[in-house]
């Protein structure tokens, strides 16, 4: 068999990355769900008649469109009617209309500069690496963790789960409802698609709002800052939020710059969409919504049409519509404040640092002591300060401050992924009228974002991309970068299908057929935590690691059934 | 002019000091990749980059390692548009005699001062090869120059430099001060060379080691065995320094 013979066979099976049979449903998947959702926003702007060119038309109705679907799924979900049949005929239905009575525009705008080509061959590198990034099995540990476990229970139960008890999802999920799309048709990187797509439609729209406020230059390399830096890939490639969440943010002051352009009452009620669906992606995206009312200067009420619905579940369902946190003011079943307080002090908790400027480097350069890194090219981000000299650099400056507020309450560089965009454009402005310096930085930057460039000079152990994998066998892919894959094995060959597991930390639930019940992210799971029978709460099996402490379960009859990786399942007796 | 050159060449050929043998030692003798990431790469990579060249075609020794700077300070000269600046140069002539940045980036500031639509770029190079410039040049532009050519020579200068850099720095360490003088310096040279030819062992103290280092190499002497007096005294406490850890010993050892 020769090699040629070897990469046909190869394309065929599953088992590989870029074998046909699981790239064309992936890839489906994600098509679907991105043309729907432009689908729904292209016949909303067209019914709002807002004034954008072409390129604001797709990349505002893809993220407007996001919110109407988003929302109109979570509806699905409430009434337990989730299936590929009704996601088929509603998403198709709205393609069909939106071909029909799609938006004209006769806005014409500014030419991008000269050096596009560098910008866009940057562009493009890097989304052909984030492209397999996605398209290979999903890694990443809360989107293998919860995101797309509750993703896939969704999809299992056909709407929500209403006797899973987790913080987790207690969230909103206004983009996993995007992802429940994808994953119904394509499976889990067919919602790691989706997030990329919105990743390409932030660079997309600080490219065009670069060019309908005339600074067509700084669009693009703040487009290549924000695309390049590693963080934002990583997370961008992965079935995350911060990278959705982001795009919608940039979507509302964007939004909020054309509406103090033109005055126009419709254009309050994309606002007010895009907005709501900023705190239906995530609860740190609440600042979007009083931010573009201290922008426009107006309430906006359409906003609680996307937000509205999963303030509602929580309220029926948990009793608090701000869960899992304000348990104070809605004391509630699901989490107490004791254990909220907890939760968020060890959220908040960094340590390894012994000066203060420490922090900015790890931040940009090394990644070792938070969870990922902006890429060194952020280290010069002081020059933006020169961009104070214009009414626009003041905005953005002030917009990057209000959006990374987030970072102070959960230490992480992807919480400061909303701010980014407004960071980068101020830093492009200052950097504008300096001779050969962007295109120079873009392609930097884009270097510095390779995967064997970043060893050079990250930490070994930083969260990063570390491979492109284009041709590489999918289980040993899986097993490499997520640690607790192996417990499928051990859970499935010995666990009954409805028992419940307890574990004491996080497992990669996307992966595990089981449901796991985790002590810290519920008030029955810290009750298990603290001592209390398990048996009490339908829980039959433990799952714990060799450093995990057991004298809790002292009373009870533990027998160990098998062990994987240092973790092992226990039967009660 | 003839005599201030005279003087720079017999100053280049003075015993090395204990910082241009770390240089050597850690910067020009390696291979660039690993220079290129060694801690204090990021003062002093791109003059051993010229080093390397120097050195390469010259073979080893203190006047090759200088060259650079000295050839620095020759063009700095000749680009130096104005006579009465001459008076400066028994000022700079150190600068421009060692196996440092300075005299580089002072020559690279001099044709920036020539060439105007280079300038930014150059400047860039020269924050480059000595970073300390950074501070300097910025200062001078912020106060002097404005805004604008802020905007036009001091940004494209600081983000070449911050090219060039970034990746050095990023393996960082703040340069240890050797307490080494002229003195030990010239000694140690005079100490080593009836050395020369014999197959000695030597343990030295270990900021004297890259000093011996040089000399094994400038001189050839590959049955030279160089060792850091140090002791490891395992569970007591690390490494400690021998008694008389002060004194240089060497036996024969043939």
């Amino acid at each position: 068999m020769n090699e040629n013979q070897a990469l046909i066979l190869a394309l065929r099976d599953r088992r590989y990355t870029h074998s046909l049979p699981r790239v064309l449903p992936i890839l489906f998947g994600a098509g679907f769900t991105v043309a729907v959702c432009l689908a729904a926003g292209l016949l909303l702007i067209r019914a709002l008649r807002v004034q954008f060119d072409r390129a604001e038309q797709v990349l505002f109705g893809f993220v407007a469109g996001a919110a109407s679907v988003s929302t109109v799924v979570c509806g699905l979900c409430a009434a337990q009617l989730v299936g590929r049949g009704i996601l088929l005929a509603v998403g198709l239905a709205l393609i069909a209309a939106a071909v029909r009575w799609r938006p004209r525009s006769g806005v014409i705008r500014k030419s991008l500069p000269k050096s596009k080509c560098i910008y866009f061959v940057v562009l493009g590198s890097l989304f052909l690496l984030y492209f397999f990034i996605a398209l290979a099995p999903e890694v990443s540990p809360d989107g293998s963790g919860y995101h797309l476990g509750n993703v896939r229970r969704i999809a299992e139960q056909g709407g929500f789960v209403w006797d899973y008890h987790s913080i987790y999802s207690a969230f909103p999920q206004g983009l996993e409802m995007l992802f429940l799309v994808a994953y119904v048709f394509g499976g889990m990187p067919a919602a790691a698609m989706v997030h990329l797509t919105f990743l390409c439609a932030l660079a997309g729209l600080l490219i065009a709002y670069g060019r309908r406020f005339e600074w067509p230059r700084a669009g693009m390399f703040a487009a290549v800052l924000v695309f390049a830096s590693p963080v934002v890939g990583l997370v961008g490639s992965s079935a995350y939020n911060d990278v959705a969440l982001a795009t919608c943010i940039y979507a509302v002051f964007y939004s909020c710059e054309v509406k103090s352009q033109e005055e126009s009452g419709r254009l309050l009620i994309l606002i007010g969409l895009l907005a709501g669906y900023c705190f239906a992606i995530k609860y740190t995206g609440w600042i979007a919504l009083p931010f573009a009312m201290w922008r426009t200067k107006r309430l906006l009420p359409s906003s609680a049409a996307i937000f509205g619905p999963w303030i509602l579940r929580n309220w029926l369902w948990i009793g608090n519509p701000a869960a899992p946190f304000l348990n104070k003011w809605f004391p509630n079943w699901l989490y107490t404040p004791d254990l909220e307080a907890s939760y968020l002090a060890d959220l908040r908790h960094i340590e390894g640092f012994r000066h203060w400027w420490e922090v900015p480097l790890d931040l940009t350069l090394y990644g070792a002591k938070l969870p990922g890194f902006l890429g060194p090219v952020f280290l010069l981000s002081p020059i933006a300060l020169l961009a104070l000299r214009y009414e626009i650099g003041r905005k953005l400056l002030l917009a990057s401050l209000i959006f990374a507020l987030p970072f102070a309450f959960n230490p992480g560089a992807r919480f400061l992924i909303p701010g980014l965009p407004f960071l980068a454009f101020a830093m492009a402005i200052a950097m504008q009228n300096s001779p050969a310096v962007l295109p120079l930085l873009a392609v930097f930057h884009g270097a510095l974002a390779l995967p064997r460039v970043m060893p050079l000079y990250c930490a070994d152990f930083a969260w990063r991309i570390r491979e492109v994998p284009v041709r590489v066998e999918v289980e040993p892919y899986i097993r490499r970068y997520v640690p607790g894959y192996p417990l499928k094995e051990l859970i499935e060959g010995n666990v009954p299908k409805q028992q419940k597991i307890f574990s004491l930390s996080t497992r990669p639930e996307a992966y595990i057929d089981h449901r796991i019940m985790v002590g810290y992210e519920s008030t029955e799971g810290m009750a298990i935590q603290r001592g209390a029978d398990p048996r009490h709460y339908g829980v039959q099996f433990l799952l714990l690691d060799d450093n995990d402490p057991k004298d809790n379960w002292r009373n009870l009859q533990l027998t160990a059934v098998d062990k994987r990786n240092g973790t092992t399942l226990y039967r009660i007796d | 002019m003839v005599a201030i050159l005279a003087v720079a060449v017999w100053l280049c050929l003075r015993p090395i000091t204990a910082a241009e043998a770390v240089l050597w030692n850690d910067l020009v003798r390696p291979p660039l990749r690993t220079a290129f990431f060694a801690p204090d790469a990021w003062s002093g990579w791109i003059y051993a980059l010229v080093a390397k060249r120097t050195v390469g075609l010259l073979r080893l020794s203190e006047f090759s390692l200088r060259l650079p700077a000295l050839l620095a300070g020759i063009a700095w000269l000749a680009l130096t548009p104005k006579r009465p600046y001459y008076a400066i140069v028994p000022l700079l002539l150190g600068w421009f005699t060692t196996a440092e940045g300075y005299g580089l980036s002072l020559a690279l500031c001099a044709a920036a001062w020539r060439s105007r639509s280079a300038a930014p770029w150059l400047l860039g190079l020269a924050i480059a090869v000595t970073p300390w410039f950074a501070v300097v040049l910025l200062v001078v532009f912020a106060v002097t120059r404005g805004i604008s050519s802020l905007e036009r020579i001091g940004i494209p200068a600081l983000v070449t430099a911050f090219v060039l850099l970034i990746l050095p720095l990023s393996h960082a360490a703040m340069p240890a001060h050797s307490k080494l003088g002229s003195g030990e310096e010239f000694a140690i040279r005079n100490g080593v060379q009836p050395l020369r030819g014999r197959a000695v062992e030597i343990l030295a103290p270990p900021e004297t080691v890259p000093l011996l280092e040089f000399y094994k190499a400038r001189y050839r002497q590959r049955n030279w065995q160089i060792e850091s007096n140090l002791l490891d005294r395992g569970q007591s406490g690390g490494f400690q320094p021998l008694p008389d850890a002060e004194t240089i010993r060497y036996r024969f050892t043939k």
